[in-house]
C-alpha cells in the first residue's frame, strides 16, 4: 500500500488539483451554510462537470464538496441557530448558546477543530481497514439495523436537557410526522387528509428550515428593537479567551473527539445511515460521559466538538461501503458512484488493485482536503463572525428570502413553502413552551429506517422479535441502548444534585 | 413574568399532548386503509398507532409531572405586542408564499423584505431599498444563474 501512496503523491500534486479541492471546499461551505441548500442537490449538479475532468479531480471535487458541506452547516447554526444542513441539527443546541454567551468565534473555532480532526482519523482509517470495516458492516442485516435505530432512538432523552418527557414528547412527534405520506412497504397513504402533496410525504428540508430557521425568525422578531439599540444580531466578546479554543480546552476534549470520530466512523460505514443520526449519538455520548454534563443545551464547547466531529466522521465512513463493496451509503455517495461508472470504475474489492493509480491519489487528496479544509475554514472565520456586526433589519428578513428560495426550489412547488411556514410555527410554539425542537428532527429522520427494519425484521424472523435479543450484534446495540438510558438518567441526577 | 403556578402550565400541555394523541389514534381508521392480505408484514397504522399510545402516555406523564412540579417558573408569555408582530410576520410570510409564484420572486421578495425589515427595527430608507433591491437580485443569481436552479418567474420578473 504505501508503495502506492508514494507514486499518489507524485501523480495527485498538480496545482489543478489542489485548486479543485480548494473551490470544492469553499463551494460546499457556502452551500452547507445556507439553509435551504443541501449538500446532496449541488453535488448532483456538479456531476455532469465531471464527467469533462479527469476521475481523480472529478472524484476529488465532489469529496471536497461532501466535507465543505458537512462542516458549512454548523456556521448558521452556531451564528443563527439555523442548521444550514441537517448533519448540523445537533450543533445548534450548544453552538448558538456559546454564540449568545459572546463566544461564537470559540464555537466556530471547535467545530472546524473537530470537523478536521474527525474527517482526518476517518479517512486514515479509511485508507488503511478500510476492508475490514465493510466486512463488520456487512454483517447488518435488518435486525442488526433496527437495533442500532433503536439505540440511536435513546438519545432523544439525552439531547433534552432540561424535561425529558418533553424531549420524548418531541421525538415522538417527529415519528408520527414520518408517517405521513405512503406507507414505506404497502403503499397505503397514512394521514395525507386527502391532500396529493403528502402522498411523498413531509418534506424533511422545509420541515427542518421552518423548525429552526423560521421559528427562530418569529422569535426575533418578537423583540421591538429601540431606535437606541444597537441593532446586531449577536455581540461578540472582545476577550480573547472567548474567541479561541485554549490548548487546555482542546486537551479536555481529545476523548470526546476520539469517541465521537469513530462513532461518525461506524455509523457513516453502514448504508443508509446518515451524519444526522452520528451527529446526535455522539452528542448523546459525549454528554453521559461528561463531566459537565449539566452545561449541555447551554453552551458546552464538548458539546459543538462531539457533534461536528461525529458529522464530519460520517464522510470518511460513507466511503468505506462504497469504494469497497460498491455499495452508497447515502445520496452523496450515490450520486459519486455516478462518476465511477461514467469513468469505467468499478466500486469493489478489486477496485484497490486494478484501479490503483486513481483510488490512491483520491485518498491523498482526501489528506490535502482536511489540510486544506482547516486553512480554508480558519481564514473565512472572521468572515463568518462579522455576519454577527450586520444589522438584524438586514441579515434576517434576507435568512428568511434566501429559506423560502431555498424550501421552494425542493421540488419546485409553493406547497412546501406553506409547509416550511406551518413548521415555522410549529417551531415557535414548541420552542415557546420549552418543547426541544432538535428530537422532533431526530424522530422524523429515524421514524422510517425504525418502521422498515423492523418490518423487515420480522419478516426475515418469522413474526418472531426474539432474535433482536439473540443476534450478538443486534444484542450489543439493545444492550448499549439500556447503559445509554440509564447513564442519561444517573447524568440528569447529578444535574439535580448538583443544582 | 412570574407565574405563580407553572404546573398548571405543564397540566395543559400534558392535557394538549393526550388530545393530540387521541386524535391521531381516532384518524387511523378513516386515515389508513386496512390492508387484509398482508399476512407476513404489519399493519400500515401499526406504528402510527403505537406512536398515538404513545404521545398519549407521554401526556399523563407530563400531567403527573406537573402535580409533583411545583416551583415557580420563569415564563416569556405572549404579550398582545407579541403576538401582533408573530401574527403579521406568519401572515406576510403566507402572503409572500401565495404572491411570489405569481408575480416573481425578485419582485415578491423586494416588498417582503421591506415589510420584515420594518418589523425588525430598520429606519433607514437607503438601507432599506438597496437590501430590497440587491438581495432579491443576489439570491436570484446565486440559484438561478450559478446553480441553474429555477426559481418562481411570475407575470413580472
Amino acid at each position: 500500500m504505501f508503495e502506492h501512496l508514494i507514486s499518489a503523491i507524485q501523480i495527485f500534486f498538480t496545482l489543478n488539483n489542489i485548486l479543485i479541492v480548494a473551490v470544492g471546499l469553499v463551494i460546499g461551505i457556502i452551500i452547507g451554510a445556507i439553509p435551504g441548500l443541501n449538500v446532496p442537490m449541488i453535488v448532483a449538479l456538479l456531476l455532469p462537470i465531471t464527467f469533462y475532468m479527469s476521475p481523480i479531480a472529478g472524484l476529488i471535487l465532489l469529496i471536497s464538496v461532501y466535507k465543505g458541506g458537512t462542516y458549512g452547516g454548523s456556521i448558521s447554526a452556531i451564528l443563527l441557530n439555523m442548521p444550514g444542513a441537517p448533519a448540523a441539527t445537533a450543533t445548534c443546541i450548544d453552538g448558538y448558546p456559546l454564540a449568545k454567551q459572546g463566544k461564537a468565534g470559540k464555537a466556530l473555532r471547535a467545530s472546524i477543530y473537530g470537523s478536521v480532526i474527525g474527517e482526518f482519523i476517518s479517512d486514515l482509517i479509511l485508507i488503511t481497514i478500510a476492508a475490514q470495516i465493510a466486512i463488520i458492516a456487512l454483517k447488518f442485516g435488518p435486525t442488526e439495523k433496527f437495533a442500532l435505530i433503536f439505540f440511536a432512538l435513546s438519545t432523544i432523552g439525552v439531547v433534552s436537557s432540561e424535561n425529558k418527557l418533553k424531549g420524548i414528547a418531541a421525538g415522538l412527534l417527529g415519528l408520527f410526522f414520518s408517517t405521513i405520506g405512503s406507507d414505506p412497504v404497502s403503499g397505503v397513504s397514512r394521514f395525507t387528509l386527502g391532500i396529493f402533496n403528502l402522498i411523498g410525504g413531509i418534506p424533511f428540508l422545509p420541515l427542518l428550515i421552518g423548525l429552526f430557521a423560521v421559528s427562530e425568525i418569529f422569535i426575533q422578531i418578537e423583540r421591538k428593537t429601540k431606535a437606541h439599540e444597537k441593532n446586531m444580531i449577536l455581540q461578540v466578546s472582545k476577550n480573547r479567551e472567548d474567541n479561541y479554543v485554549t490548548l487546555k480546552e482542546f486537551k479536555e476534549n481529545i476523548i470526546t473527539i476520539i469517541r465521537s470520530t469513530l462513532i461518525g466512523l461506524g455509523i457513516g460505514a453502514l448504508p443508509g445511515s446518515g451524519s444526522a443520526i452520528s451527529a446526535f449519538v455522539s452528542y448523546g455520548a459525549a454528554k453521559n460521559a461528561s463531566k459537565h454534563p449539566e452545561q449541555f443545551g447551554k453552551g458546552s464547547l464538548e458539546g459543538v466538538i462531539a457533534a461536528e466531529t461525529g458529522n464530519n466522521a460520517v464522510c470518511g465512513g460513507a466511503l468505506i461501503p462504497l469504494l469497497t463493496l460498491g455499495i452508497p451509503g447515502d445520496a452523496i455517495t450515490a450520486i459519486m458512484l455516478g462518476v465511477f461508472l461514467v469513468h469505467g470504475l468499478i466500486p469493489g474489492p478489486d477496485l484497490f488493485v486494478k484501479s490503483s493509480k486513481i483510488i490512491y491519489p483520491v485518498f491523498v487528496g482526501l489528506i490535502v482536503a482536511n489540510i486544506l479544509h482547516l486553512f480554508i475554514a480558519s481564514l473565512g472565520l472572521k468572515l463568518f463572525i462579522r455576519l454577527l456586526s450586520i444589522s438584524r433589519s438586514i441579515i434576517f428578513p434576507m435568512v428568511i428570502v434566501i429559506c423560502v428560495a431555498g424550501a421552494f426550489t425542493v421540488n419546485s412547488s409553493v406547497f412546501d413553502v406553506y409547509i416550511m411556514i406551518l413548521s415555522g410555527v410549529l417551531g415557535y410554539i414548541m420552542k415557546k413552551f420549552n418543547f426541544p425542537v432538535a428530537p422532533l428532527i431526530m424522530g422524523y429522520i429515524l421514524g422510517p429506517l425504525l418502521e422498515i427494519s423492523l418490518i423487515q425484521s420480522l419478516v426475515l424472523n418469522d413474526g418472531s422479535l426474539l432474535p433482536i435479543f439473540t443476534r450478538p450484534i443486534s444484542l450489543f446495540f439493545m444492550i448499549l441502548t439500556v447503559f445509554f438510558i440509564t447513564g442519561s438518567l444517573v447524568t440528569q441526577k447529578r444535574i439535580i444534585k448538583k443544582y | 413574568m412570574k407565574v405563580k403556578k407553572p404546573h398548571i402550565r405543564q397540566l395543559g400541555e400534558g392535557s394538549v399532548l393526550i388530545v393530540i394523541g387521541i386524535v391521531i389514534f381516532l384518524l387511523i381508521p378513516s386515515q389508513i386503509e386496512q390492508m387484509l392480505w398482508m399476512e407476513t408484514s404489519l399493519s400500515p397504522s401499526f406504528f402510527p398507532m403505537t406512536i398515538s399510545i404513545a404521545i398519549i402516555a407521554v401526556g399523563i406523564g407530563l400531567i403527573f409531572q406537573s402535580f409533583l412540579n411545583t416551583t415557580k417558573a420563569e415564563f416569556t408569555g405572549f404579550s398582545y405586542t407579541v403576538l401582533f408582530r408573530v401574527g403579521l410576520a406568519v401572515v406576510s410570510l403566507i402572503l409572500y408564499a401565495f404572491l411570489f409564484s405569481n408575480f416573481g420572486f425578485v419582485v415578491t421578495s423586494a416588498f417582503f423584505l421591506g415589510i420584515y425589515a420594518y418589523l425588525f427595527g430598520g429606519r433607514s430608507i437607503i438601507k432599506i431599498g438597496l437590501s430590497m433591491t440587491l438581495i432579491p437580485l443576489c439570491v436570484w443569481i446565486f440559484f438561478e444563474k450559478i446553480f441553474h436552479i429555477p426559481l418562481p418567474h411570475g407575470l413580472l420578473f
